[in-house]
């Protein structure tokens, strides 16, 4: 493509953003002659810049656009919502046509009636006669006249002193800034990259050398990288505002469309966050601002009927905080309908009536971000196409990023996302398998948990299914070198062998999981760079990256590893319920609670009957019907005595067993301890003794608690 | 890219390429493409990899996937446990790869017009790599199309 026309696109390009925005203004307040110059303005240069390359149909629309703007500043014209819409539809087909020249290198083929005759209507039978001489002015404008003295010459016919002054601050700015192809920007981020990898490296050789000689070059070869690479990523910055040009526009049209009144304001718009990362949140923010706009904002009379103005709010708003820039997306509208939201979840079959009856509001809520999820109850042309906000969270995730929302029904909502300023450096684990090291992203670790032999942890097995007990949940495992195939070859592939590991705590998702390693070595800023080709097939590492020894090292997919484990969500939640309920009893089916009671002969009892220990006050025991009880829980429990024998002294232990939902309390000396019997007790018994063991080298008498439950006779009433 | 590096090397009707040796067969790269000669650098292993790649190293602040180019030929494993010393790095696509040979050989400048069609009892595998053969005084050269099977092993 020659030089003039990427030159004239990129420039045009600009000038259409800006358009948009200055058009929906411009829809607001019509008498602001400042809005209505930047206009004409942008519309001449692109007629001027046509006439010149030779672009016959985008020098007709923008010919045509520049004379109906020159009737309304002439006064001979109003500004009406047709005449913005017909003008927002010029610069629609100026943009199409432009993005065709930029892929083919020239126009294509077509008529432009229709957008022609939606302007000519509108100017109706003023446009006739001014028509010719607007047609000599284009001649000129090609042969002779370059970019900017067409632009002068709008400014200065219109208010010549104001058009100088924005001239010259035009023409200063034009000297401060400079365009620069982003490729150019990219390879010099690579090149800095190495450069400070590079500094890493030598900074660790002067540590272990000691070379006095070298300490001071070194010192300043140190801050001057530093300097280099803090410019250089200030290069690759952009303010958010640029991926928010569209959205007033977006708005303007959803409100034509359905007859609403939207006000949308936007904050924090010098914001600035990576390129790369402006490029990713563009989609996902521009469906967010739509879904406010379509589903969250109610039409007027919906609005006035709740007591809420008219016109309807949507705030954009973006800040820094920390090394995360954080953005808002509020509107004032009807919030989510928690009652529509469980009807979809039930029909889709998500969630049974009485899981749904269990759920927190904010648990129903996460529901949108299902794959499939839409409460609308109409496809309208702006929404409803099918992108739900499981894609916008997949997206903002992809990027180590997080959206959260609050919403009140008939409110309003406001989600809140939290993305990385940068793509270029992050911080990463490095951990290690086998001998084999890997990064992982530590924004995705939530935390590391030290386990095997000494430290209290310990991996266990459920069904085949490596878990870890964590605090009061399950956590599903998955071992890393199982998975990349990496386990040490000299050794056996044991699990169990109690040795030391790391566990990584992380979550992908939604779905909080734990990944088995051998050693976590170190923390690391790293500078991702994308795998080659020949590895795109292996989705689980996301990039490569060089660490400040030198030596490359593949970056592990969070979202990736838990995939390729077959982790899906229902899955998990299921099996883990399973396995919860199979954990607790194979915890204790064969553990007995050691006591003494009666004669010296140890006794015991099956631990999964007891419910709990305690030290009473044998005044607490009173009677009920002859019978001796004790509160328990707000209610009256029985008790009885281990023998005939009555209890003596002023504190008794109390072992409160469990059985079909009713408890009740046994007398006894004294609680021993908990032991493991690996042999099998009869079950079903009807004596009072289950069994007598040996234990520990000692026999031991293990009693049936139900014995005394379904005899009752030997009561506590004398104690 | 490619489409550059070819003409450049076809130049004045001739092209240069460097001999390569696979057990007993000689191949010619193109050097137009190439980066360097060097000894193998030490890999870092790519768990779940396709069986050509046999890892990743840093050459000079840029990431190479050295890839053993008798497993994208097709042909069989180096003899016992011997590693591939050589490897001649190739741009292609934008991309650095290290092809792992058994060992370099010399500079050849050859006149395009002597280039021959693979002869027909080649096996299909090579023939869809190669762009053809060229005498040498002593033994035949087998050109390979870096472009085509570098990609050959992506399928």
């Amino acid at each position: 493509m020659d030089e003039i026309l990427s030159e004239f696109l990129a420039e045009t390009n600009e000038g259409l953003a800006e358009l948009d925005n200055a058009l929906v203004l411009f829809e607001r307040s019509p008498d602001d002659e400042e809005l209505l110059a930047k206009i004409f303005r942008v519309f001449h240069t692109i007629k001027g810049s046509c006439g010149f390359i030779g672009l016959e149909r985008l020098g007709g629309i923008a010919h045509r656009a520049e004379d109906i703007l020159d009737l309304v500043r002439e006064g001979k014209l109003d500004i009406t919502p047709d005449f913005i819409t017909a003008l927002l539809g010029a610069v629609d087909r100026i943009r199409t046509l432009t993005s065709e020249l930029e892929k083919n290198g020239q126009e294509p083929k077509g008529e432009d009636e229709d957008i022609l005759s939606l302007m000519n209507d509108l100017a109706g039978s003023l446009l006739e006669k001014d028509a010719p001489s607007a047609e000599q002015e284009t001649a000129s404008d090609g042969n002779n006249q370059t970019w900017s003295s067409a632009a002068n010459d709008f400014s200065s016919a219109a208010k010549p002193e104001e058009g100088r002054k924005a001239n010259a601050a035009e023409a200063d700015a034009a000297q401060q800034t400079l365009r620069v192809n982003v490729d150019l920007l990219e390879s010099m981020m690579t090149v800095v990259s190495e450069l400070v990898l590079t500094r890493n490296q030598l900074l660790q050789t002067a540590r272990t050398t000691k070379n006095a000689m070298f300490n001071t070059p070194l010192q300043r070869l140190n801050q001057v990288v530093t300097e280099l690479q803090e410019s250089v990523m200030k290069t690759r910055m952009q303010p958010i505002g640029n991926a928010w040009s569209k959205m007033p526009r977006i708005v303007r049209d959803v409100c034509h469309e359905l007859g609403k009144k939207i006000d949308l304001e936007m904050r924090g718009q010098d914001t600035e966050l990576d390129r790369q990362v402006l490029e990713m949140i563009k989609d996902p923010l521009m469906h967010m601002v739509r879904n406010a706009a379509d589903h969250g904002i109610e039409d007027p009379f919906e609005r006035v009927k709740a007591g809420k103005p008219e016109t309807g709010h949507i705030v954009l708003n973006a800040y820094h905080q920390g090394g995360h820039i954080i953005i808002q997306i509020s509107d004032d509208g009807r919030g989510l309908a928690l009652n529509k939201i469980k009807g979809k979840a039930l029909q889709a079959g998500w969630a049974s009536q009485e899981q749904l009856n269990k759920l927190s509001p904010q648990q129903i809520q996460q529901f949108i971000f299902r794959p499939g999820f839409s409460t609308a109850e109409r496809v309208t042309s702006v929404s409803g196409r099918g992108v739900g906000m499981d894609v916008v969270r997949t997206n903002i995730q992809k990027i180590g990023g997080t959206v959260e929302m609050t919403s009140t029904e008939g409110r309003g909502m406001t989600f809140t996302i939290n993305i990385p300023l940068t793509l270029a450096i992050v911080p990463a684990l490095i951990i290690e398998v086998a001998g084999a090291r890997f990064a992982f992203p530590q924004l995705a670790v939530s935390e590391l948990v030290m386990v095997g032999k000494g430290t209290g942890m310990a991996i266990e097995t459920i069904n085949g299914t490596p878990v870890l007990r964590l605090r009061d949940t399950l956590l599903p495992l998955i071992y890393l070198g199982d998975y990349l195939k990496v386990w040490d070859k000299r050794k056996e592939h044991a699990h169990d062998d109690g040795e030391l590991r790391y566990v990584v705590v992380t979550r992908a998702a939604g779905i909080p999981y734990g990944i088995v390693v051998d050693h976590v070595l170190d923390m690391e800023e790293i500078v991702v760079k994308p795998t080659s080709s020949n590895l795109k097939d292996v989705h689980i590492f996301s990039g490569n990256t060089i660490l400040g020894d030198g030596t490359v090292i593949m970056i592990l997919d969070p979202s990736q590893l838990l995939q390729a484990a077959n982790l899906r969500e229902d899955l998990t939640h299921q099996h883990l319920a399973d396995h919860k309920r199979l954990l607790e009893t194979t915890a204790s089916e064969n553990m007995l609670l050691l006591f003494k009671a009666g004669d010296k002969t140890p006794k015991a009892a099956p631990l999964k009957m007891v419910s709990r220990l305690r030290e009473i006050r044998s005044a607490d025991i009173e009677l009920s019907n002859g019978r001796p009880v004790l509160q328990h829980l707000g209610r009256l429990m029985p008790v009885f005595r281990f023998d005939d024998k009555p209890v003596s002294g002023e504190n008794a232990f109390l072992i409160i067993f469990e059985h079909d939902g009713h408890h009740f309390g046994l007398l006894v000396d004294q609680v021993l301890d908990i032991a493991t019997y690996n042999g099998s007790l009869a079950e079903n018994s009807t004596d009072m003794l289950l069994d007598t063991i040996i234990l520990n080298q000692q026999s031991t008498d293990v009693v049936n608690p139900l014995w005394y439950m379904s005899s009752g006779h030997h009561a506590a009433g004398d104690a | 890219m490619d489409a550059a590096a070819d003409k450049i090397a076809t130049m004045d009707g001739v092209e240069q390429v460097l001999a390569v040796y696979l057990g007993n067969e000689m191949f010619g790269l193109p050097i137009a493409q190439m980066q360097g000669v060097l000894e193998t650098l030490p890999l870092t292993f790519v768990p779940l990899a396709p069986p050509a790649v046999r890892g990743v190293m840093n050459l000079r602040g840029r990431i190479v996937t050295a890839v053993d180019l008798r497993t994208l030929l097709g042909l069989a494993e180096r003899p016992g446990v011997a590693q591939a010393n050589m490897s001649v790095v190739i741009e292609n696509g934008g991309e650095l790869f290290s092809l792992l040979v058994d060992s370099v050989g010399d500079v050849h400048t050859i006149p395009v017009a002597n280039v021959e069609e693979p002869p027909l009892t080649m096996p299909e595998s090579m023939k869809r790599v190669s762009s053809g053969v060229f005498p040498l005084r002593d033994r035949i050269m087998i050109l390979l199309k870096p472009s085509v099977f570098l990609k050959a092993n992506e399928e």
